[in-house]
């Protein structure tokens, strides 16, 4: 397997999509950070560090369902993948470095925009007020469910042998997610109690009905990547083990389907 | 990525330990010049040569192309025969080609094998094929034995297909043959020429009973 991590990593830095997407992900980090230092120098406003810090959490949701199905997809076009097959590399071999150049990539993605956080942010409104632990735990946490989505995207990209059919069930399966959570998080946020503590709202969800809803929203990596964004780290084992899960889940499946698809 | 990139892809995917080789490769399929250039600014015959050189890149001795010419134009065509002969020719590599296109076959192939239904129905060399797609005037006759005796007289190549049938090769005398077989009470009923081509060998084969 080391001979097509190799390979992959070659075919990820010659790769014109993943440098546009380095660049872009350095772009939106000091970007954010710029929109920021306008409203302290527009406005007088307080602004901090953490408040575009774990943004990446979200645009890298779109970025990597994008990258992740055109950087693999091409392999079945180019006939790339039946030659790792001639060479003697098994399926699973195959499948796996493909997912770990996959994860890798979406990785550095994450990480230039953090670069550009700090290159740009720090000299213009400060460091994190975040203490450090709980920064690491949100990274950390963070990089877990790009993982698990990672894993969803290769799955998908690896058993969808078309080029142009591929990276659209990514991408729509990404936006149908993000308005999902988006949707669960406003009903979720919903008071218990009118403004002066009286009465219960009737938009209020509670019981059986919450419990379900607050599962999506922890065990979606949509929903995920939407609390870390907040600094919310209130569910973070259970997020931790829900990413886990499908990181494994969906590569168990990815690499069992890829084993009997037939390579054209 | 560059057509040498393409190249330097395979060699990782090999395991091989360093990229020598990479444009004796370029040179020997006819992309030397074109090393640097993306491979999706290529040609269809670029693109089919720069496969062929991901082929080599372990030093196969066997090759196995489905369709090389597919979707080439004449000229696109002709390179890529050419290439195939001379790694045969001066690279002692095996080729197997998988093809629907007979007459390009007919000028590369040194060995035939006829699939049908997923089944090989005939293989045959080259030089056994040809002589049983060359030209021949078939004669049908009351009595071949005959026949037989007045071709031998006159040492000409034949095939008795049946009792009455048979093909002649060569320049047939036909006066004189006329007369030998009505010495020996034969008539011939017909006589029409016949030039058995490779995909006439194909049909008959595969389409319409065996060819015998």
């Amino acid at each position: 397997m080391s001979k097509l991590l190799y390979a992959n990593f070659f075919r990820l830095w010659k790769n014109r999509l993943f440098l546009v997407g380095l660049g872009f992900m350095f772009f939106a980090g000091g970007f954010l950070v710029f929109q920021q230092y306008r409203q302290l120098v527009g406005y007088g406003t307080a602004v901090t560090l953490d408040s575009t810090f774990f943004v990446y959490t979200v645009i890298i949701e779109v970025v990597s369902s994008i990258f992740c199905s055109l950087f693999l997809n091409v392999e079945y076009n180019d006939g790339t993948m039946r030659n790792k097959m001639i060479a003697g590399h098994t399926r699973a071999a195959i499948y796996f470095s493909n997912l770990t150049a996959n994860a890798a990539a979406s990785l550095l993605l994450c990480l230039s925009y953090l670069l550009a956080n700090i290159v740009i942010g720090i000299p213009l409104i400060g460091t994190l007020t975040l203490a450090l632990d709980k920064t690491l735990l949100l990274l950390l946490g963070s990089m877990l469910t790009v993982l698990a989505l990672c894993s969803l995207f290769t799955m998908i990209s690896m058993l969808i042998q078309s080029k142009a059919i591929a990276p659209v069930v990514c991408i729509v399966a990404m936006f149908l997610s993000i308005a999902f959570v988006n949707e669960v998080q406003r009903i979720l946020e919903q008071p218990k109690y009118w403004y002066d503590g009286t009465l219960n709202t009737t938009s209020y969800v509670d019981g059986a009905e919450r419990e379900v809803l607050e599962l999506l929203y922890n065990a979606l990596p949509a929903g995920q990547e939407l609390q870390y964004s907040g600094r919310n780290l209130e569910n973070l084992p259970e997020m931790c083990l829900y990413s886990a899960g499908i990181t494994v889940i969906t590569s168990a499946v990815g690499v069992f389907f890829f084993r009997k698809k037939e390579i054209r | 990525m560059t057509a040498e990139n393409n190249l330097k892809h395979q060699y990782q995917v090999l395991g091989l330990p360093s990229y020598e080789g990479i444009p004796e490769l370029l040179e020997l399929v006819g992309l030397s010049s074109a090393g640097k250039k993306r491979a999706k600014n290529f040609s269809l015959g670029m693109r089919q040569r720069l496969g062929i050189a991901v082929a080599l890149a372990g030093n196969p001795d066997f090759l196995v192309l489905d369709e090389p010419t597919n979707g080439l134009d004449p000229q696109g065509i002709i390179e890529i025969r050419e290439l195939l002969l001379r790694l045969n020719r001066r690279h002692q590599i095996t080729v197997l080609i998988s093809s629907h296109n007979l007459d390009e076959l007919s000028r590369l192939a040194t060995h035939y094998g006829f699939i049908a239904k997923g089944s090989m129905v005939r293989e045959i060399p080259a030089e056994e094929l040809e002589k049983s797609c060359r030209k021949c005037m078939v004669l049908k006759v009351t009595d071949t034995e005959a026949l037989a005796r007045a071709l031998d007289f006159l040492h000409l190549e034949y095939d008795i297909l049946s009792d009455t049938a048979a093909n002649v090769y060569g320049e047939i005398p036909v006066s004189e043959l006329s007369l030998a077989l009505a010495k020996d009470q034969c008539s011939i009923l017909s006589m029409h020429e016949q030039e058995e081509t490779l995909e006439s060998y194909y049909i008959n084969l595969v389409g319409g009973g065996r060819y015998e």
